[in-house]
């Protein structure tokens, strides 16, 4: 009917093959961050694991963020809509995440009690004596209180 | 731009749509919500997955450590390039180039096998050491308890992501047959815009899934 | 398209016959009226068992139910009210007939995808009707870990089910959003769309962002049960805590899926039988859609006393107050509609108001229910019972309906019989209320939910209880009776026979196939019965 009017944007050739050459950076980086070994900077009032890992998330999320705008094309759209979903997303995830970590990483603040371990049965044979959990016979509990649940090991 | 004449049929805009852009309009919007549903599907696990390494950060690691990163790597390659090749279609299929659309389509379809073989061989890797969820598990020389709740989580994400890498492949070569079926135009290229969308969406979860997998901890 | 126009003046009853067109249609009608007939089926099915464990409870001993089967029949009324009912209710049956009648629309942007929907409804359906025979599922409706992680057949068959019914939630939820974006008639702006619709779409957003959070909880409880994978089960060190996390992630805004059409069809009615516009009509659409934002940051207030953190707990309470506001701000807008209207108590209007009062109960309680400190005491008793059916039976049932009375004549062409419409809607009220609000008051006083047997002082409540119900259900069923033999003698329906001004009613009833004989232009708002102002 209206073939005169061309639905859309069109992504110019030379973004989809740029963004993919960052993205194969990216990933690049990514992966030489992991592989390095920041055990060896000596580094003792900060825990460099965490920021590591920290850091890493960050690269896969400009990624992410390059993938969205770019290879989907949200950065071309004429209206607003489709970013709109698209960032509802991410508003609802981080919802979810910070919520159910004010839960599981704070249980037991009033009551120390909450902080018990629950026996469990690992199929894990654990061979050194470093993990504390004690292993017993199995639970045979689908009564158990989901109240004292496994504390954060920290 | 006229489109190259290859004889095949134009496509018509359904009875219920006034115009071809509300009937794109409504399939992308369409398509974005279907993908903003996925998203959050694949959210929560990436929330089941950070609250376990919040709650067991050396099991996370040590279950990590037995991730080979090479495999991994391979596959972001596979990936990515094939989110190039459907992106390239796309810009084809805007010009009505069909040739070009099934070039690059078919490319996709090897790198995404490509993907699903690597994938089958780090499956085999786990199945060889005994790493495997809860019941199955029957690995060696593990020291925290809570480390098969790692591959429990490692299967399931890699698994769910392994399954829609095979839907797209389906729907890849459903827009391989459309390809022979209807002429694309500068107004009509919905199906391979939206198989380009869907796949994008393997390779946005992908992007996390590698480093948080493999490459922390 | 000119070869459709001798058919287009067909009424969509009459554009082909047979139960094949049926099963084939991509007309959102029909699709709508297939629905409508399924959930009514299992809206009596779920109503069945309810009374069933109802009458067991008329004596604190064992009447006639094992505790086994008591259990067994509690999952199911909650499994069939919640994942066949309420959740599905409004949207797919009313709103895929009404929706793209009153946004003027030929039809829902993608009419297969609809018929897709219908499909994997009946298929979760037939899954979860399959439950009952494959074993005894009691693990309640919320299908908490570790009690659904027995390897129960019937429970994995019920997971199943409500994994599919879910994906039909989410196509539903996806094509009314695109249609609503993109088929709207000339001159139909997002304000002058009426509140059904703005009701809808916040439904939709909910559909579509919360739905797949239960699949994957689902799909986790399902490899939970045959691979043993250890997230959420107890027994492998995994933490139950997170699949309630998962799971009323879900369910919390669920609750808002199941209210906010009927919020929707409340609006509508109020306004046609008020003779009025609809007092603050863009307060009561942006409250739609603020419940649907803020349902998504309360859900941990369903875990106060299941050993959630102390500081999770009192961000929960402090942020479950919030939905109280957009809340009242439709019952004083409603109540503002109704002040100097000129008041017509038909049938529709009749169920309109009961809605009214019971909401207001159901949320009142409520706000009791999020004060931490009160809800330990009731937690778990009937109190919680009695609140959430005031909001799922007493509002969203009861707002259905009254939409079903409302509108059948539009989508049947035939009038019911007003006095006996009047009589049961009457009936229903009664006993609805005798049934629930006793509850509460059993509740408060410490008679927890769920239990098999009782202590001898209460009795007399569930005695109450169930007379009330046994009132309740003569109600619906002359209700039903009264719609049903409509279809065969009833008269003719006009095209407009309430007076009110949203399109569908600009239309004939039934409506041709593609609902308009001309694509309509919108000049003035939904309600806009003061003389066309605008």
């Amino acid at each position: 009917m209206s073939n005169h009017e061309y639905p859309g944007h069109a992504i110019p050739k030379s973004t989809i093959v740029g963004s993919y050459f960052a993205l194969l950076f990216l990933a690049a980086v990514m992966i030489g961050l992991s592989r390095l070994d920041v055990d060896r900077f000596g580094i003792d009032w900060m825990d460099l694991h965490a920021f590591k890992s920290v850091l890493i998330m960050s690269v896969a999320l400009v990624m992410g963020i390059i993938v969205s705008m770019f290879l989907m094309g949200l950065r071309y759209e004429s209206k607003l809509l489709n970013l709109t979903i698209f960032l509802s997303n991410f508003v609802f995830l981080l919802i979810f995440v910070l919520f159910t970590w004010t839960d599981t990483s704070f249980r037991g603040e009033v009551d120390p009690s909450f902080n018990q371990k629950i026996n469990f049965t690992s199929p894990i044979k654990v061979e050194e004596e470093s993990a504390t959990p004690e292993k017993a016979p199995a639970p045979a509990a689908p009564q158990a209180a989901p109240a004292a649940e496994a504390a954060p090991a920290k | 731009m006229a489109t190259a004449s290859t004889g095949l049929p134009e496509h018509h805009v359904a009875h219920h749509f006034d115009s071809a852009d509300q009937e794109f309009d409504s399939a992308k919007t369409g398509m974005w919500l279907f993908l903003a549903s996925e998203i959050m599907m694949f959210g929560a696990l990436f929330v089941g997955a950070l609250v376990f390494l919040t709650l067991h950060p050396a099991a996370f690691r040590e279950g990590s450590h037995h991730l080979d990163w090479r495999m991994g790597a391979i596959n972001t390659f596979f990936l990515l390039t094939s989110g190039l090749t459907m992106g390239l279609a796309v810009i084809a299929a805007q010009a009505g180039q069909q040739a070009k659309v099934r070039l690059n389509i078919i490319i996709s379809l090897f790198l995404a096998s490509g993907f699903l073989v690597v994938k089958s061989m780090e499956y085999a890797v786990k199945i060889h050491h005994g790493t495997l969820p809860g019941r199955l598990w029957h690995g060696e020389g593990f020291h925290d308890p809570f480390a098969h709740i790692f591959f429990g989580l490692y299967f399931v994400m890699t698994g769910l992501h392994a399954l829609h890498v095979l839907i797209g492949m389906s729907l890849m070569i459903f827009a391989l047959i459309r390809s022979r079926k209807v002429q694309f135009t500068r107004s009509y290229f919905t199906p391979v815009e939206m198989v380009a969308l869907y796949w994008a969406l393997v390779d946005l979860v992908w992007v996390f899934l590698f480093p948080l997998l493999y490459l922390i901890g | 398209m000119i070869a459709h126009v001798h058919h287009e003046n067909i009424n969509y009853l009459k554009a082909s016959k047979g139960l094949k067109n049926w099963l084939i249609t991509v007309d959102h009608k029909r699709i709508g009226m297939m629905y409508l007939a399924s959930i009514l089926f299992f809206f009596i099915a779920g109503g069945t068992f309810a009374g069933l464990f109802r009458f067991e409870l008329w004596s604190p001993l064992k009447n006639f139910l094992t505790p086994d089967q008591y259990n067994q029949f509690f999952t199911l009324h909650g499994v069939i009210m919640v994942f066949l009912v309420v959740v599905p209710g409004i949207p797919a049956a009313l709103g895929n007939f009404i929706l793209p009648i009153q946004i003027g629309a030929k039809d829902l942007a993608f009419p297969k995808l609809n018929l897709t929907s219908l499909y994997l409804y009946w298929i979760g359906a037939a899954i979860a009707l399959y439950s009952i025979v494959a074993g005894h599922a009691d693990q309640g409706w919320t299908m908490y870990a570790p009690y659904s992680l027995s390897r129960n057949p019937a429970v994995l068959y019920m997971m199943i089910a409500a994994f599919i019914l879910g994906f039909s939630s989410i196509l539903t939820g996806l094509n009314f959003i695109v249609t609503m974006h993109n088929m709207r008639a000339p001159g139909m702006t997002w304000y002058r769309m009426p509140l059904f619709l703005w009701a809808m779409y916040a439904t939709g957003i909910m559909q579509i962002f919360a739905t797949p959070v239960l699949a994957i909880t689902l799909i986790l409880l399902l490899l939970e049960n045959f691979f043993g994978i250890g997230i959420f089960d107890p027994a492998l060190g995994g933490d139950p805590l997170l699949m309630q996390h998962f799971f009323w992630f879900y369910s919390h805004p669920a609750v808002y899926i199941i209210v906010v059409p009927g919020f929707g069809i409340a609006s509508e009615i109020i306004a046609a039988f008020s003779k009025k516009d609809i007092f603050g009509y863009r307060f009561v659409a942006y409250s739609s859609v603020a419940i649907a934002i803020i349902g998504f940051v309360v859900w941990g207030h369903h875990m106060f006393v299941a050993g959630q953190s102390e500081l999770a707990d009192s961000i929960f309470s402090f942020l479950t107050f919030f939905t109280a506001v957009p809340s009242a701000i439709k019952v004083f807008n409603w109540t503002a509609t109704l002040y100097k209207g000129s008041i017509d108590l038909k049938t529709p209007m009749l169920y309109a108001l009961q809605f009214l009062f019971n909401f207001t109960i159901g949320g009142l309680t409520g706000i009791i229910l999020a004060i931490l400190s009160v809800d330990i005491h009731l937690h778990d008793t009937y109190f919680v019972v009695s609140h959430f059916h005031y909001v799922a039976m007493g509002s969203t049932m009861i707002a259905f309906i009254g939409g079903i009375h409302y509108w059948w004549p539009k989508m049947t062409g035939k009038m019911y019989n007003e006095k006996v419409g009047q009589i049961a809607a009457v009936l229903v009220f009664i006993g609805f209320n005798t049934t629930f609000f006793i509850q509460l008051i059993m509740g408060s006083q410490g008679s927890p939910r769920r239990y098999y047997h009782y202590q001898d002082q209460f009795q007399i409540h569930h005695q109450v209880s169930t007379i009330g119900f046994v009132i309740l259900a003569t109600g619906l069923f002359m209700a039903l009776f009264n719609l049903i033999a409509s279809f065969f003698n009833g008269s003719v329906a006009p095209a407009n026979p309430w007076g009110a001004k949203t399109l569908e009613w600009q239309t004939d009833s039934p409506p041709p196939l593609y609902n308009f004989k001309e694509t309509p232009v919108v000049t003035h708002g939904p309600y806009a019965f003061e003389t066309e102002k605008a």
